[in-house]
C-alpha cells in the first residue's frame, strides 16, 4: 500500500515539487499517474522509492515510513517493489536471462532460486525464446518486456512503472499495458506514470492527475 | 552471506579488472613502484641495522703512536697498554706493515699509495688492542688515550656513531617516502575504482533499484582493490628480490674488501618483505577501493542518476 499525507516537497534549489498531496493507493490496485512535464510525477516516484525525504508530510509504502525508516532499511523497502524504467535500462553485455537473474543475484537470491524464478517470469512476459539474446538484438517493446520481468522476479508486491511505454511505438505500447493488466489482476499492485491519454482511456483504471505538484483529480480511491 | 553470492562478488571484482585492464595496469605500475621504494627503504635500513650490531660485536680498537716517538717509547706504550687492564691482547703494526696490509688490500690499486710512501703521518706505529670484558670497552678506551705518546685512538665505536647518524636518516626518509606514497597510491587505487564504476554506474543504478545493499554493491570494487593491491605486492617481491641479488649483494661481494659481512641474506628478510608488501597493497588496495565507492554512492548512486 502507499500512503500519501499531506506531502510537500521543495528540492535544495528552492524549486516546489509538490504541494499537499494526498493519496492513497491500496494493494492489489491498478493507478495511472498523469499530468503534464514538470508536474511532480517523478518527485512521487522519487518518493515511494525513498530517494529523497518530504519537506512536510509523511509518505507510507508497504509498511515502511520514507521518512523516519533507517538508512539501511531502504534496500528492503525496495525489495517490496519493481521499478520499470522509460528507457528500460538494460545491460548492454548481458543476455535478457541475464539481465532479469541479476536483479535476483545481487539481493542475494541463490543459484538454484535465479535457475528456477527466470524461466517462469521469462515465460510470464512471452520472451523465452529471445533468453539468450542481447538487449541490441530485440525491439524496443520486446526490451521493456525484458525490464518488466526484472522488476517481477524478485516477487515484489508492487510495480512502479516510470513512462514504460515512452520509447515503444502505440501497439506495442498496448501489449506492454495489457501485460501490466495481466500482472495486476495476478494480485500486484501497479502504479504507472504515462502522458498517454489514449492508453488511459482504453483501460479503465483509476487516474491521478497533477498538476504544479498539486493533485487535480482522482478518479477513484479516498483522496482528500 | 550466501556462498554462491560471495562467488559471484568476487567474480565480478575480477571482471571489474579485466573490463578495465588498462588502468589497472597503470595502477599495479604505480602501486608496485611505490612498494619497491618502500621496500627498498626497509632493506636499506636492514642492512644498517646488521651492520651496527656487527660492529658492535667487535672488542678491537686501534692506538696510533705520536709521530717522531723513539723505540724505546713505542715499546713503553705497549706495556702501558697491557698495564691498564681489561686488555685480552695487544699487537704491535709497524707503519712498514701497515702500508703492506694496505696495499694488499687495493690489489691492482696499490699504486694509488705510492706518493704516501714516504709519509710517516700517513700509517703510523700502532697497537691492535683487544679488550675481554665489552661492557668496559669506553672505559677501557679512554685509558689508552691518557696514555703518554699515544696520539689518539680509532675505536669502531665512533663508525657505529656515524652509522646510527645514516640510519636514523634512512628511517625518518623512510618513513616520510612510506607517508607520501601511500597517499599517493591510495589516490591512484581509488581512481582506478572510479572509472570503473563510471563504466559500471548503469548496474549499479540497477542494483540500487532492485533493493541491492550497499555493503553488496560495495564489494566489487573492494575485491578490485585487493587483488589490484595483491598483484602488485607479488611482483613488487621479484623484482625487490632480483635488484636485491643481482646488484646490491654480487655488488657489495665484489667490492675491495668484502663487505659482505655487512650485507644482510635476502632469504633472512623474505619472508617480512613479502608479509610486508602484502599487506601494504592490500590496506592501500582496499581503502582505495571504499573510498571511490563510498564517495560514489553518497553522492551519485541514486536511482535515477544515470549520468
Amino acid at each position: 500500500m502507499i500512503e500519501f499525507k499531506g506531502v510537500h516537497l521543495t528540492y535544495n534549489s528552492g524549486t516546489t515539487a509538490l504541494v499537499d498531496v494526498n493519496f492513497r493507493v491500496m494493494d492489489g490496485e491498478f493507478v495511472f499517474l498523469v499530468g503534464p512535464s514538470g508536474a511532480g510525477k517523478s518527485s512521487i516516484i522519487k518518493l515511494i522509492m525513498r530517494e529523497i525525504v518530504p519537506s512536510a508530510g509523511e509518505v507510507l509504502v508497504n509498511g515502511y515510513n520514507n521518512k523516519k525508516m533507517k538508512k539501511r532499511h531502504i534496500p528492503y523497502l525496495r525489495r517490496t517493489m519493481g521499478i520499470v524504467f522509460q528507457d528500460f535500462r538494460l545491460i548492454p553485455h548481458m543476455t535478457v536471462y541475464d539481465n532479469v537473474a541479476f536483479a535476483m543475484r545481487v539481493t542475494g537470491a541463490s543459484g538454484s532460486a535465479i535457475r528456477k524464478r527466470v524461466p517462469y517470469i521469462l515465460d510470464l512476459v512471452g520472451l523465452s525464446h529471445k533468453a539468450r539474446s542481447l538487449p541490441c538484438q530485440i525491439s524496443g517493446g520486446e526490451q521493456q518486456r525484458v525490464g518488466l520481468a526484472r522488476a517481477l522476479v524478485n516477487n515484489p508486491s508492487m510495480i512502479i512503472a516510470d513512462e514504460p511505454t515512452g520509447n515503444i511505438d502505440a501497439q506495442l505500447a498496448t501489449d506492454i499495458v495489457d501485460l501490466f493488466d495481466e500482472i495486476n489482476r495476478r494480485g500486484t499492485t501497479v502504479l504507472m506514470v504515462t502522458h498517454d491519454t489514449k492508453l488511459v482511456d482504453r483501460h479503465k483504471h483509476r487516474v491521478i492527475e497533477l498538476r504544479n505538484g498539486c493533485v487535480v483529480s482522482d478518479t477513484g480511491g479516498d483522496a482528500r | 552471506m550466501r556462498f554462491s553470492s560471495f562467488r559471484y562478488l568476487i567474480k565480478e571484482g575480477v571482471k571489474n579488472i579485466w573490463l578495465n585492464r588498462l588502468m589497472s595496469l597503470a595502477s599495479i605500475g604505480v602501486l608496485s613502484a611505490c612498494l619497491l621504494m618502500i621496500g627498498l627503504a626497509y632493506l636499506v635500513s636492514v642492512n644498517i641495522s646488521n651492520a651496527l650490531g656487527w660492529m658492535e660485536r667487535q672488542n678491537v680498537f686501534m692506538a696510533y703512536v705520536e709521530e717522531g716517538a723513539d723505540p724505546i717509547e713505542v715499546e713503553q706504550v705497549g706495556r702501558d697498554i697491557l698495564s691498564v687492564g681489561n686488555i685480552a691482547e695487544c699487537v704491535f703494526i709497524s707503519r712498514e706493515q701497515a702500508f703492506e696490509s694496505v696495499s694488499e688490500l687495493l690489489g691492482e690499486y696499490k699504486y694509488l699509495l705510492e706518493e704516501f710512501k714516504e709519509d710517516n703521518d700517513f700509517l703510523p706505529d700502532a697497537y691492535k688492542i683487544t679488550v675481554e670484558d665489552l661492557e668496559l670497552f669506553d672505559e677501557t678506551v679512554y685509558h689508552v688515550q691518557q696514555i703518554d705518546n699515544v696520539s689518539h685512538v680509532r675505536s669502531r665505536r665512533e663508525s657505529a656513531d656515524l652509522i646510527l647518524k645514516i640510519r636514523k636518516l634512512v628511517t625518518n626518509i623512510g618513513m616520510w617516502l612510506f607517508i607520501i606514497l601511500f597517499v599517493v597510491a591510495l589516490f591512484i587505487i581509488a581512481n582506478t575504482v572510479k572509472l570503473t564504476m563510471y563504466v559500471r554506474r548503469l548496474e549499479i543504478n540497477i542494483m540500487k533499484s532492485v533493493g541491492a545493499t550497499n555493503n553488496f554493491i560495495r564489494l566489487p570494487f573492494i575485491v578490485e582493490g585487493i587483488i589490484l593491491g595483491l598483484f602488485s605486492a607479488i611482483f613488487t617481491y621479484g623484482v625487490t628480490w632480483y635488484l636485491y641479488r643481482t646488484l646490491v649483494v654480487s655488488t657489495m661481494e665484489g667490492m675491495v674488501g668484502g663487505l659482505a659481512p655487512y650485507v644482510v641474506k635476502f632469504s633472512d628478510v623474505s619472508h617480512n618483505l613479502l608479509a610486508g608488501f602484502v599487506i601494504a597493497g592490500v590496506v592501500i588496495g582496499c581503502f582505495g577501493g571504499l573510498i571511490s565507492i563510498h564517495r560514489y554512492l553518497k553522492d551519485e548512486g541514486g536511482v535515477y542518476n544515470v549520468g
